[in-house]
């Protein structure tokens, strides 16, 4: 009884330990921004109220955005802001800029998770048929197309996936997202039409890590000498495969996903531009093409936020799927490669 | 059994059996001296080699364009030999920024400890959670999409993991007894963390900024296609938005810079795999 308590007193600690952590990156993600903005974004009166701004009006504006005050304090004044969610309004869309990404934010969800539940069971497929087929040319086949793909930026594959589609499939949708704020069934099948193409992109060009994952960790096990054993005391070869090299080799994979949630809004902002998916990576494009600086600053807020929440979570999970994985140290194992 | 995530990520790319590795990394390698030519090309190659040419609009490969022409009648493979240069100076800038941001900041948490340490650790810390992409993307949008500016800012958003190498390395070998000795006779702080500590710690370093290279090239290229290089100079992401802006009729003024982009990153993949064999003391004897 005791130490069942002192166990959960353990991971409790821990579990307010990340929460701390994430608090400290929290507020470098401030300081970045801070930094960012005022070492290039140049003066926010300018943008806002045109050339034509007498200069009472600029010193109206200042005093009211705070700006006229010492460095420290408007440091505190963007902390306050951004953790308040109030981005400032955006130059693009007249409207505030959480709002304008909180109607943005669940399409690109849905793409992603879609995109990336594709991705891990492509890639763990591939993985299986390449180590089921272990020396022949499926391997050989298996290890030179997640190269290629590894070696993509995102768009390509979309790009290839669009016109693949738009040749051979001209009825299924693939730009934009139909109407989904219409609402009713139809608006929904509608969506889920348009996913396919993003979603099956999406899938195909962050599969390539799950791919070699699954690849190396079967065949390390297959050729491990308890395998051997088993194969010798007359167990099925599926058995063996995907049975005990599989549960192996899910392990790592779980540790790949938290790796690869520092990527997962990178990979679906450059797919949602290919298609035209109107989801947040429209937006930054949207933000880029009209110098909209308070919502480009607003979604890398938010996206940096997410990805912690995100880390935070596959941590949990892998920590639960491998007891010899304790959460406090997982923090120094998420992302070690770039 | 937890495998080193960085190794089957980065490594082995090619086959599984350690016999055809060195030929496979070699052949990828040879990319990285094509790429290289294609770079002097570009770098002297005259404006004119790639002034519109109203008279070949959109054509499909042929004898006289091997890769086709784009909606202005340019040279598809002339194009993308221009753009060599941006991509080939982001790949060395992003190596050689990571590799000395890295190696610093490493040496110095790990060497001076204490509150040196929090401070370069937090960093790295930050540095490893955030998304990199956006970090650079807002950095760029902000500071200016200059070439040059967006690898100083890829490099740094890229040297934490070298950073944290170096650090692990320097907290051991710091105990060590050759470093002891080294104080005793006298040597400056400085001297035996550049002669007697660093040329042992140095080499993942190496390796990993060369992978660094790698990402920066995929990193750089989504920039561009999202709009955010340098718009005087020609550049393999943005060509292929500009491309994909003018529809999809003309696939092949995709292929030539998609093309590019991939020999690149599997040459800079093959060449730190290699080096990392070549390291690796341990599986060589």
């Amino acid at each position: 009884m005791f130490s069942r308590s002192k166990k959960f007193r353990g991971a409790a600690a821990q579990f307010a330990n990340r929460l701390l952590q994430m608090g400290v990156l929290l507020f470098l993600v401030v300081l970045t921004v801070f930094t960012l903005v005022h070492v290039g974004g140049g003066d926010p009166a300018n943008v806002y109220l045109g050339m034509s701004a007498s200069s009472e009006q600029i010193a109206a504006f200042h005093q009211q955005m705070g700006l006229d005050r010492s460095l420290p304090e408007q440091f505190l004044i963007l902390l306050g802001r951004l953790l308040s969610g109030d981005f400032g309004m955006s130059l693009t869309y007249q409207a505030p800029v959480a709002e304008v990404i909180l109607q943005k934010l669940p399409l690109t969800l849905l793409l992603m998770m879609t995109g990336y539940t594709l991705a891990i069971a492509i890639g763990v497929g591939a993985g299986i048929l390449g180590a089921w087929w272990q020396d022949t040319p499926v391997e050989t086949a298996v290890r030179v197309i997640s190269a290629l793909v590894y070696a993509q930026p995102e768009f390509i594959v979309g790009i290839v996936i669009l016109v693949v589609v738009t040749t051979f499939i001209p009825w299924l949708p693939i730009v934009g997202a139909g109407n989904p704020q219409g609402g009713g069934w139809d608006a929904l099948r509608e969506t889920m039409l348009h996913l396919i193409g993003p979603a099956v992109a999406l899938g195909i060009a962050r599969s390539a890590i799950f791919a070699r994952m699954t690849l190396e960790m079967m065949l390390t096990t297959l050729n491990q000498e308890y395998i051997v054993t088993h194969r010798a005391s007359g167990f099925g070869a599926r058995r063996i495969v995907f049975v005990y090299a599989l549960r192996n080799a899910l392990v790592p994979i779980v540790t790949t996903i938290g790796i690869e949630v520092r990527f997962l809004f990178a990979g679906a902002v450059l797919t949602e531009v290919t298609f035209s998916w109107p989801g947040v990576g429209r937006l930054i494009f949207d933000g880029i093409l009209n110098r909209d600086a308070p919502l480009i600053v607003g979604v890398f807020f938010v996206v940096a936020l997410l990805t912690m929440v995100l880390s935070l979570l596959t941590d949990i999970m892998s920590a639960m799927l491998d007891p010899r994985i304790r959460l406090g140290a997982l923090a120094n194992t998420s992302g070690g490669a770039s | 059994m937890r495998a080193d995530i960085r190794m089957v990520r980065f490594t082995a790319l090619f086959s599984s059996s350690s016999v055809r590795v060195p030929a496979a990394n070699a052949f990828g390698i040879s990319f990285l001296g094509l790429i290289a030519l294609m770079a002097i090309g570009g770098h002297f190659m005259p404006e004119s080699a790639v002034a519109p040419d109203y008279s070949a609009l959109q054509q499909p490969p042929s004898l006289a364009h091997p890769f086709g022409t784009d909606s202005l009648g340019r040279d598809m493979l002339l194009r993308v030999i221009d753009g060599a240069p941006a991509s080939l100076l982001v790949a060395v800038t992003v190596a050689i920024v990571s590799c000395v941001l890295g190696i610093a900041g490493g040496a110095a948490a790990g060497y001076f400890g204490k509150w040196v340490d929090i401070v370069i650790s937090r960093t790295i810390d930050y540095f490893l959670t955030i998304p990199p992409f956006f970090f650079v993307l807002v950095s760029v949008f902000l500071l200016g999409a200059s070439t040059f500016h967006s690898s100083l800012i890829i490099g740094i958003a890229l040297s934490a993991p070298t950073a944290r190498q170096v650090r692990a390395q320097f907290l051991t070998l710091r105990q060590r007894e050759f470093v002891a000795s080294a104080r005793l006779i006298g040597m400056s702080t400085p001297a035996i963390i550049f002669f007697e500590i660093l040329p042992n710690a140095i080499q993942p370093a190496i390796v990993q900024s060369v992978m660094n290279a790698a990402a920066a090239v995929l990193i750089h290229a989504g920039l561009g296609f999202l709009g955010l290089s340098d718009p005087n100079i020609a550049e393999w992401g943005a060509m292929i938005a500009e491309n994909f802006a003018h529809g999809l009729f003309g696939w092949w003024s995709i292929l030539a810079p998609g093309i590019a982009v991939m020999l690149l990153v599997l040459g800079l993949t093959a060449l730190g795999d290699q080096l990392n064999r070549y390291f690796d003391v341990a599986r060589r004897y």
